[in-house]
């Protein structure tokens, strides 16, 4: 057993998922709370828990101290820092080493190196692999993003250099545009990351959104678990996804996971990491960003993996030697993951916390929940609206597809407004059957018929 | 600042005054090439600074609802962090308070430490310590209850 107790920094289903596997592992587990989640999941989950200060996450998921003062009166040895929040902290990664605490995640130095956008677009160019087009580092103000974007040729996107998540991008299609958009992603790049900065891309008309997921240990061995499309966003915020990319071939998964794990180990990256890409209609991919976390959909790539990527960052940070070799990864079927969310969609997707009055999960062959929500919960308004992660696996896309409309159909969450009825339209669309999904897919999507 | 070369007494008396009227834990002056700072404090085990709050920290800022008024017009005061609670500076050391005792705003009422940093906690409001909640050296999580008080009108 790598360690006796860990601490899930977090709240919601990925706290419970992270417990999850520490309850296999035989791993006693904490749950760090705000006030307002005294009767959330993942407290009555967890072995102990902790009550870290009130609704504001600024002072609860977010306090350094009081989470870190919550380990030290435990006695943890790791943390794990879950998605969001402090994840990407790399001050907070450093607060764990700092304090004796084994950090389950990358190195501090990693978490910089890739938390800072432009500098990460200019390491991966070094280490082969090849940026979306845009300015070297970050444009200083409207002059030199003008310059950036006449080499480039509209159309642009600005983006924060500090970011994640899907915040602080914005496109723009001439100069006076570029001159609005590069002050307002200043501000929400201020205001969301403490930091103006920002730089420019290329905009990659028909995109798709790739991403590739990495596990490293510190030994120098890395493996690729392969690919997952996201290009169902909205707003910048994923809402499906799915595994494999079916515009991919055998042969280009395989030049990029071999172009990939070279980059990764040449910079000493370690635990699990996502490289996320645009793909053009050319096949080309673009470097866009790296996350230094654990994401949100790991879920479909241990569907078709048959991995458990949390117990192997457990294993991973407690020092072991990565077992995994790239020939023994082998991808089986296809599984999809449509994020359901307490939100409106008929009201541009307003949030719509509330009492869940009636709940029945999915169940059956091929189907996967991971939730934190039950009979009677109240949802608490003060956090992100993601409230369950519906996964399915087949043996093709078909079947996925046919067990992810089942299961739409089963899922039964009432006393609040959710997703559901949007990812059933989503499962019915015919580009979406067909395979045609771009990064603009839901531009021209009718949420209300 | 009378004007002179080098430091005399009275100056750092007077520096000192200030210090305590402001309840202040440093001050750095730097006056005609002479440069001077004066700290107060206790005597701090070894600690690491990240953004952390200053040490005193007061019972206002945490956004705490209103405090429960209890039957006999008691309140509590609860933890606005999470840490190990200490009645004194130090083991050994006169406790903060004692039941019956009548405490002042901004008055220290007992420490809570964390990260290896022992903050002050004080009391927001004038008020009589009618029970101690917590035992010394407890283990205290944010909005545990550690003092009942009455407040005085």
């Amino acid at each position: 057993m790598p360690f006796n107790k860990i601490l899930v920094a977090n709240r919601g289903e990925i706290a419970v998922r992270v417990m999850r596997a520490c309850r296999e592992m035989g791993i006693r587990t904490v749950a760090v709370y705000s006030s307002a989640d005294a009767d959330s999941m993942h407290v009555k989950y967890a072995d102990e828990a902790v009550c870290i200060g009130p609704s504001d996450k600024s002072k609860s998921y977010l306090s350094l101290s009081n989470i870190i003062g919550a380990a030290d009166i435990t006695n943890v040895e790791a943390i794990h820092p879950g998605t969001g929040f402090l994840a990407e902290a790399p001050h907070f990664a450093e607060a764990c080493r700092d304090h004796g605490i084994t950090f389950i995640g990358p190195t501090p130095e990693n978490i910089e190196m890739m938390g800072d956008k432009a500098n990460a677009r200019q390491l991966m160019s070094k280490a082969g692999i090849e940026p979306i087009p845009g300015s070297k580092g970050v444009s200083r103000n409207e002059k030199e993003a003008i310059k950036v974007a006449h080499k480039l040729g509209y159309p642009v996107v600005v983006k924060s250099a500090a970011g994640g998540g899907g915040i602080g991008i914005r496109e723009a299609y001439n100069d006076a545009g570029l001159i609005n958009v590069f002050q307002l992603v200043q501000g929400e790049a201020k205001a969301a990351f403490g930091n103006s900065e920002v730089y420019i891309e290329k905009l990659i008309e028909r995109a798709r959104h790739v991403e590739f997921q990495i596990l490293a240990d510190k030994y120098g061995n890395a493996v690729c678990l392969g690919e997952r499309e996201c290009s169902i966003q909205r707003r910048k915020q994923k809402l499906v996804e799915e595994t494999p990319c079916i515009a991919i071939t055998p042969k280009i998964r395989e030049d990029m996971i071999k172009s990939l794990l070279k980059a990764i180990k040449s910079m000493k990256y370690i635990n699990v990491g996502t490289v996320e890409f645009l793909m053009d209609t050319d096949g080309k991919f673009y470097f866009m960003e790296m996350n230094t976390r654990i994401q949100v959909e790991h879920t479909i790539t241990e569907m078709v993996t048959s991995l458990d990527l949390v117990k192997e960052q457990i294993r991973l940070a407690a020092g072991e030697k990565l077992t995994l070799r790239q020939g023994d990864i082998y991808f089986n079927g296809h599984a999809i993951e449509c994020r359901i969310n307490a939100e409106d969609p008929e009201k541009k997707f307003m949030p719509f916390p509330g009492t869940i009055d009636n709940f029945y999960a999915p169940g059956g062959p091929g189907i996967r929940l991971d939730t934190h929500i039950y009979n009677g919960y109240k949802i608490p308004p003060f956090y992100d609206s993601l409230i369950a992660k519906l996964i399915t696996h087949g043996k093709d896309r078909n079947e996925a597809i046919a067990r992810m409309k089942r299961a739409l159909d089963e899922i039964v969450i009432s006393g609040i407004k959710t997703t559901i009825p949007f990812h059933k339209k989503i499962m019915e669309d015919e580009r979406f059957l067909r395979g045609e999904i771009y990064v603009n897919f839901l531009n021209s999507f009718n949420v209300s018929e | 600042m009378p004007e002179k070369k080098g430091l005399d007494i009275e100056t750092l008396k007077e520096i000192i005054k200030i210090m305590k009227e402001n309840d202040l834990s440093e001050i750095c002056i730097e006056q005609n090439g002479l440069k001077m700072q004066v700290k107060q404090g206790y005597n701090q085990p070894p600690h690491a600074v990240y953004n952390v709050p200053v040490q005193t920290v007061h019972e206002k800022t945490t956004s705490l609802a209103e405090p429960e008024t209890n039957s006999d017009n008691s309140i509590f005061i609860s933890a606005p962090m999470v840490g190990t609670f200490y009645e004194a500076t130090k083991p050994g050391e006169k406790p903060y308070v004692k039941v019956g005792d009548s405490v002042t705003a901004g008055q220290v009422i007992c420490i809570i430490e964390a990260m290896k940093i022992m903050n002050e906690i004080t009391a927001d409001m004038d008020c009589d310590i009618l029970e101690i909640m917590v035992k010394n050296g407890q283990d205290i999580m944010f909005d545990d209850h550690l003092f009942r008080v009455r407040p005085k009108d």
